[in-house]
């Protein structure tokens, strides 16, 4: 196994508040990794600033051994880096198929002369796109909605799609923003077996959620993290015995101060 | 088949238009009318050129400004340094574009109503360098004695404007099978991305800046090209022509269109350009009018005339295709 990602010292400071602060911790590559905390502890922070939304006071974000810290989100996902939306972000106004077949285009393409009749390969183009956006449906379970608006979706479908389109880009490291928020135990028993498909097949998962049943049934590995620090780290069952961990989630004044 | 069969019904209204279009002057004669459907085709290029820039989610009131550089720029090429109006021409276009390219790096990165306001500023900038760079524009007089085009292996210049007609109608064409080959490559959907949703553009592998870019430049180009035009066509521009409200007039284009396809731009084009002349008679009511008239499109057809006319379309063929399914199963419309 080797270090996919790994984040060293990584500190973030709003004016007064140390939202991160010197922070540290790797991802093996293969695992299914849970960034866990209680609400304000930062982990959102933590995750825009390994996407590339937000830059770091100080620290370093390393990626397949590379330094990613200069790189804008847009590229950081063409090195593999994909990530989902806490709250259903899609391209509403248009299908389903549509989320999909921009999140495949985004990274590859013919030029813009083959979108002349008779010039280029532009069919064989589309139709390999639209065979490889199927093929993401299917996995996702969505293809008999493909030609659905994406705003008319129910609540549990958009959230499949918002991680198809972050699939689309073929991560390494897929990066999901509270993936359960607001389901119910159906739509949450459904996407972690669909988190855990998605690593079957090879790609390293990065969960934030605070619901700890599904992260501690999910993840072979834990981080938790309290105002901004690491408290504990290890497998679910080292964490959730973690008298730091359970300190901050019931509340002690003196641990978690 | 039944994509097929529509892809014909598309490929023979487009042959029938371009014949119509071509055919044009062959059958409307007198001044008023061909003066108009010139006008129409240099709106029309204009409108394009900024519907690419609707596109990638930016509304500029600015298009008329980057007409107003496209404008002197070929009037003054052609009369201070002589060229051969071709060159003045894909000149101005470049001008216009290389502009667009150093003012969008720092004024794509507003959003909404600030990028609006920006670009009306900068419009009225643009405007009121034209009536003080007075050694460059003539100020107010405006610059006058610009010469009507010449083209390589043409005899004479298109004095005419039947003449100039057939000049416009192949800028028009040119610029309506880029913009048709672009919209539907990949960078297409890159713009469609964009515009709906940046924040998940950006986290997909887009660059939205780099596609806001583009498209500002692309669409900055066509409105340079559309001033030369202008200025050629009229052989006389003064700042008057490029003020806000020219701006506004080529975004009315657009929305009155409907500017979710390229159809748009250029039925609004049709429909505005003229609508001011119809209107004369009525000199006292003109502007109560137009102003009337426009609300009644928003009010009744808010997403353009375009998406009118595909309903309609819709209806008829649904209408056309009903008896033939009368024997058949009611299950055959199931996704595989």
């Amino acid at each position: 196994m080797s270090e996919l990602l790994s984040v060293s010292g990584l500190s973030k400071r709003f004016g007064g508040l140390n939202a991160v602060s010197d922070l540290s911790f790797s991802i093996e590559s293969g695992s299914i990794v849970g960034l866990i905390g209680p609400n304000g502890a930062g982990k959102t922070t933590v995750f825009n600033l390994v996407c590339g939304q937000q830059q770091p006071t100080a620290g370093e974000v390393r990626f397949e051994g590379r330094v990613v810290n200069a790189l804008p989100p847009f590229e950081r996902v063409r090195l593999g880096m994909a990530r989902t939306f806490q709250s259903t972000v899609l391209y509403t106004d248009s299908t389903v198929l549509e989320n999909v077949l921009r999140g495949l285009a985004a990274r590859s393409g013919p030029a813009v002369w083959s979108g002349v009749p008779g010039l280029g390969r532009w069919r064989a183009y589309r139709d390999d796109l639209h065979r490889r956006a199927f093929d993401l449906l299917d996995f996702v379970d969505l293809r008999d909605v493909h030609d659905i608006t994406a705003r008319n979706l129910p609540y549990g479908h958009q959230r499949s799609l918002g991680v198809a389109i972050a699939l689309a880009t073929s991560p390494k490291l897929l990066m999901l923003d509270e993936p359960v928020a607001g389901m119910n135990p159906a739509e949450t028993a459904q996407m972690a077996q669909l988190i855990r498909r998605i690593n079957q097949q090879g790609t390293t998962i990065l969960v934030v959620e605070h619901d700890m049943s599904f992260v501690m049934q999910l993840c072979g590995h834990i981080i938790a993290v309290s105002n901004g620090r690491k408290l504990a780290e290890g497998t679910p069952d080292q964490v959730q015995r973690d008298p730091q961990v359970i300190a901050a989630y019931l509340g002690d004044e003196d641990v978690a101060a | 088949m039944r994509a097929r069969s529509s892809r014909y019904a598309l490929a023979i209204v487009i042959v029938a238009a371009v014949v119509g279009a071509w055919l044009v002057p062959s059958f409307v004669h007198g001044n008023f009318w061909l003066h108009i459907f010139d006008m129409m085709l240099i709106n029309a290029v204009l409108a394009l050129g900024l519907n690419i820039i609707l596109k990638t989610g930016q509304v500029s009131l600015a298009h008329a400004g980057f007409m107003a550089i496209g404008a002197y720029a070929s009037a003054q090429l052609t009369l201070k340094l002589a060229l051969p109006f071709l060159a003045a021409f894909l000149l101005s276009g470049i001008l216009a574009a290389a502009v667009a390219l150093l003012l969008g790096r720092v004024i794509l990165r507003l959003k909404g109503v600030y990028f609006i306001l920006f670009t009306f500023a900068l419009n009225e900038f643009i405007f009121l360098v034209s009536k003080d760079a007075v050694a460059l524009t003539g100020g107010n007089t405006g610059l006058v004695g610009i010469k009507a085009p010449t083209l390589p292996f043409v005899a004479g210049s298109l004095q005419t404007k039947a003449q100039f007609y057939y000049l416009a109608l192949a800028v028009f064409l040119l610029a309506l099978a880029f913009l048709a080959a672009l919209y539907r490559s990949p960078f297409g959907r890159a713009m469609d991305a964009v515009r709906e949703s940046e924040q998940l553009a950006e986290a997909t592998g887009y660059d939205p800046m780099r596609v806001k870019l583009i498209a500002f430049v692309i669409g900055s180009f066509l409105a340079g090209l559309g001033g030369s035009l202008s200025a050629h066509f009229l052989r006389y521009i003064a700042p008057f022509n490029f003020t806000f409200w020219e701006s506004v007039n080529f975004l009315l284009m657009n929305i009155i269109g409907g500017s979710f396809s390229l159809a748009g731009p250029i039925i609004g084009a049709l429909i505005l350009t003229p609508l001011p002349e119809f209107l004369r008679d009525y000199l006292l009511w003109q502007q109560f009018l137009y102003g009337l008239i426009l609300m009644l499109f928003m009010r009744f057809l808010p997403d353009g005339v375009t998406s009118a006319i595909g309903m309609s379309v819709r209806a008829v063929v649904d209408w056309v295709r009903t008896p033939r399914r009368k024997g058949a199963p009611v299950a055959a419309e199931t996704q595989p």
